[in-house]
Formats: structure tokens, sequence, C-alpha cells
């Protein structure tokens, strides 16, 4: 059985600051730790994300800045866990030979675009379940 | 989308693709004022012709927000008579009864797609239809300015008026048309030429500043700036940007320097007729002036308002525009976007900028779905 090998926690961090530059992060002690700004679209807010990673756990990414906001009539986001951890991927999807740069953290990006977008309609409009917000819905 | 205003471009345009006219309704719109037409010259009114005037001519086509929401087609009937021959009032009234001949003959074929109304209105009669009135102009020939200037009746059936919708639609259509050319100037190839799915910037321009405009005037309808002055402004200030939102800033910094004075006198000229002014009414009611520069500096703050909004928040942005805007055709825009976004294969930049172009230089994205629980650690 050929098993794919997990990419090294430095190697990780030169990628994302390579394609992300304003990342500021470190490996230390087997963790990658880092904050990235990410902007999805012109219009959208300047998001700072942290995120952390060590080998053999799942990647951890929560949004510390600006605080996220609820729909009007929404008591919860959708596709958090309860830890405040973005939802992003459904599971066997990611894998420790990928690169962060080329899917959680574009995938972060993608949850803040559907986030805003969210915040407008009460619908989650990107993959995955629709958690309507109870009074979110559209003529 | 890598900039700002090409955003609020796509959103713009994707608002007011809402209150265009849906492609069934103009051909419906197109077969029942052609098959008038062709009635009247079977009917005893040889080389009698109908067609389409304004903004259905000019591809500017609001939909107007009243109840039913019914779009106006404006047309010509044409009936080659000499000025000396007939009165307004006389012209006025053997349209009438054509109108009225027409409705009666499509009824008694048992036709079911035939107006179901017929109304008289100052200058013009109206048929109503299924999701649309056609207005209909009775004029005749100028003979001072052909081959297409016209004759019709002012709002006493008193005076002539000249007029000339067909030159005027053609001079529209050429200040359309610099788009292209300043647009084939930037590129090297003419393959790279963008082609417009069924508007041009400048339609597109002058359908944001009328639905501006009527919603601001939904309640002072008499003191609302006519379309026709709105689209000549416009087709005078473009200067044939391809982005549509820099083209509605750029329409409006240069347009209120068209408005010229003539012997004392406010003065747009129809550009396909010196003697026609667009502000005529403005030398009588100073208010309608007046009423035209509030609505002129309320649209000019808001895209200020727009064009400084990097980084404020998608949500803040539907917020402005749906406060400008009807929310519904905002809304509808905003969900097509989502919908094109799920499609696409995106990649990203530098910035965490999500761009579905093929050519943009940003990293491919790996599929996913957005997961709702928490999976095993």
């Amino acid at each position: 059985m050929v098993t794919s090998r997990a990419i090294n926690l430095g190697l990780q961090l030169a990628a994302i600051k390579s394609a992300l530059p304003e990342t500021q992060g470190t490996v230390h002690g087997g963790v990658l730790r880092c904050t990235a700004v990410l902007q999805p679209t012109p219009a959208s807010r300047r998001y700072t994300a942290r995120l952390t990673y060590r080998h053999r756990r799942v990647p951890r990414v929560a949004i510390i800045d600006p605080p996220l906001a609820l729909h009007p009539g929404a008591t919860s986001l959708p596709h958090v866990y309860s830890n405040g951890d973005l939802c992003l991927y459904l599971p066997g999807q990611w894998k420790e030979s990928m690169l962060l740069v080329d899917t959680i953290l574009p995938w972060t990006s993608q949850w803040l675009l559907y986030y805003e977008l969210w915040l407008i309609t009460g619908h989650w409009m990107g993959s995955g379940h629709d958690h309507p917000a109870d009074t979110g819905s559209l003529k | 989308m890598d900039s700002l205003p090409e955003m609020l471009s796509m959103l713009l345009d994707g608002a007011v693709d809402v209150l265009d006219i849906s492609e069934d309704l103009r051909e419906a719109a197109v077969t029942a004022y052609e098959e008038v037409g062709a009635w009247l010259a079977d009917h005893g009114n040889p080389g009698s012709q109908v067609y389409p005037q304004g903004s259905f001519l000019l591809g500017t086509v609001v939909r107007p927000a009243t109840p039913g929401g019914e779009y106006d087609i404006d047309l010509v009937l044409w009936l080659l008579l000499a000025r000396e021959s007939i009165t307004q009032n006389e012209l006025k009234e053997r349209i009438g009864i054509l109108l009225d001949d027409y409705r009666k003959w499509k009824s008694d074929q048992g036709h079911a797609d035939g107006p179901h109304s017929l109304e008289s209105r100052r200058r013009c009669w109206t048929l109503g239809y299924q999701g649309f009135h056609l207005d209909v102009l009775p004029v005749i020939p100028d003979d001072e300015h052909p081959p297409t200037g016209i004759l019709l009746t002012d709002e006493n059936l008193f005076r002539w008026q000249h007029s000339d919708p067909i030159g005027y639609a053609a001079w529209f259509r050429a200040r359309s048309e610099i788009t292209r050319r300043l647009v084939e100037k930037r590129h090297a190839s003419v393959a790279d030429v963008p082609t417009w799915r069924t508007r041009t910037p400048l339609q597109r321009v002058v359908q944001i500043l009328k639905w501006h405009c009527m919603i601001t005037f939904a309640a002072d309808l008499d003191n609302r700036p006519p379309s026709i002055l709105l689209t000549t402004l416009a087709g005078r200030a473009y200067d044939g940007e391809p982005d549509l939102f820099t083209a509605v800033r750029g329409v409006l910094d240069n347009m209120t320097q068209y408005v010229e004075r003539r012997n004392d006198k406010w003065w747009v000229p129809n550009p396909a007729h010196e003697e026609e002014n667009f502000t005529d009414k403005w030398n009588d009611y100073p208010e309608r002036r007046k009423a035209f520069y509030r609505w002129y500096d309320q649209i000019t703050a808001t895209m200020n308002d727009l064009a400084s909004m990097e980084g404020k928040g998608l949500d803040a942005v539907y917020s402005r525009l749906a406060e400008t805007f009807d929310r519904e055709p905002v809304t509808k825009s905003y969900l097509r976007y989502a919908a094109e976004m799920n499609k696409q294969q995106l990649r990203m930049g530098t910035t965490g900028l999500l761009t579905a172009s093929a050519s943009s230089t940003g990293r491919r994205i790996r599929e996913h779905t957005f997961h709702g629980h928490l999976p095993r650690d």
C-alpha cells in the first residue's frame, strides 16, 4: 500500500508565506501557528485568520478579527464548530500530503465569502448543507 | 473580480438585468406591433408604418415600479399624409378608429392574442396586452427633414412638433459603439475584445440612471426628468469606458456640461434634431430644473459612496445598494453572483482574493465541501 507522506511543517509555512506574503507564523515544538489576512473579494473585509496545525491532527482555523456577526434572526454561525473553528471540508477531503495553502487557506477565504453573503440572505450559498437562519428567507 | 469597480459593475449589471425586458416579452411585443402594422397596411392605409421608438428601440428599457410592473413600449404609427390635409385632432381620432377596428377584427377572428384594451391618452393611444402596453403615437412625415423626420402633435393637439426617433436611435447606437473602438485599441487581438451579452455599457448606464430616477421621483412624477433627457446627456458624456461602474461615474462627472443656455433658455438639443429641446419645460417650470439637479446630486453621492467601500464588506455594499435602489433586483444580482462563484474553478491571489478567471495568476484551489459536523480528531 502506498501512503503519501505528510508534508514537513516548515515547508507548509514557507509555501503559505510565499502565496500570502502578509502571513506571520512559526513552527515550534511540532506545531505550525500562523495568522493570515484574507479578503475574498475587493468589497469584502480584510479578515485575520489563525491557523493551528500539527501532524496527525486536523488543521484548525478561527477568524480572530474582525469579530464575526450574525444574520438578523440567526442564533449561531453556519459551518462553525462549537469551539469557534470553521468547518471547511468533509472527512477525507484534506490529507497531510496536501499543502495548506492550496486547501485550508483558500477554503477559509471561500468560507468568508459565503459568510458575508449569509449575512445578507440568511442562507449558506456555498457547498455543504444550508443552515437557513430563522427569519432569513428570501423573496 | 480584481477591483471594487469591477465588482460593483457586476452587481449593478445583474440588478438592472432583472429590470430589463425578458426575451420572451420582447418577442411578444414585436409580434404584436408588427401585426398592427401589417393589418393597417392591408386595410386601406398604404405606406403606413408602425415602429418602436424610445427605450424599446434604444435597448434601455427598465421595468416600471408600478403595481404589476408592466412595460410601456412606445410606438410610432406613421400615416402617409400631407401636413395640410389633416389637423392634429383629426389625426388622433382617425388613428383611434383604425386601432378600434383592428381590435374588433382580432376579436372577430377569434384570436386570443389581441389587445385586451384600447385607451385614449393625451397624445397617443394605448393598447393593453399581457405584461406590456403599446403606446401608439400618431405621426405624419416631416417634409422638411426627410427621410426619418416626423411630425407629431403637442399635448394640446394644437401644434405640430418635429421629431426623429430613428435618427436619434442611430445617434445613440453610434455613441454606444465608441466602447468597441476604444477596447479594440487596448487589446492586441480582436479576439480578446469582450462581447456584451445583451447590452452595451452605455445602454446599462442609461438603465441605471433611469432606474435611480424612477425611484427618486416615485411620488413626484410631474418633476421627474424625462428619460430622453437622461439618455441624451448620458450619450453625450459617455467616453467609451467599458467598465460599467466607472462609466456611470464618468458620465455623472461630465453630463451636466451638456446643458446649454441659448437665448436665455435652458437647452439640450435632440442630437438628431436641433429644433427639439429636451429641457423646454425647464424654461416654464423652474422647479423641474431644480428637481433634476437634486436627483443628480443624490445619484452622484451614492456612486461616490459605493466607490469608497473597498474592504467594507459585501453585506455593507448590499445595504447601500438596497437602500438606494430596490431590494429585490439587488438581492437577485447577489444570488446570481453566489451561484456563479459556486460553478467556477477558483484561484486565490496573494491577499486571499478569489478569482474565477482562467487567466488569473492565483493558485488553483482544491475542491471541497463545507462540512457541518466536527470530524474525529
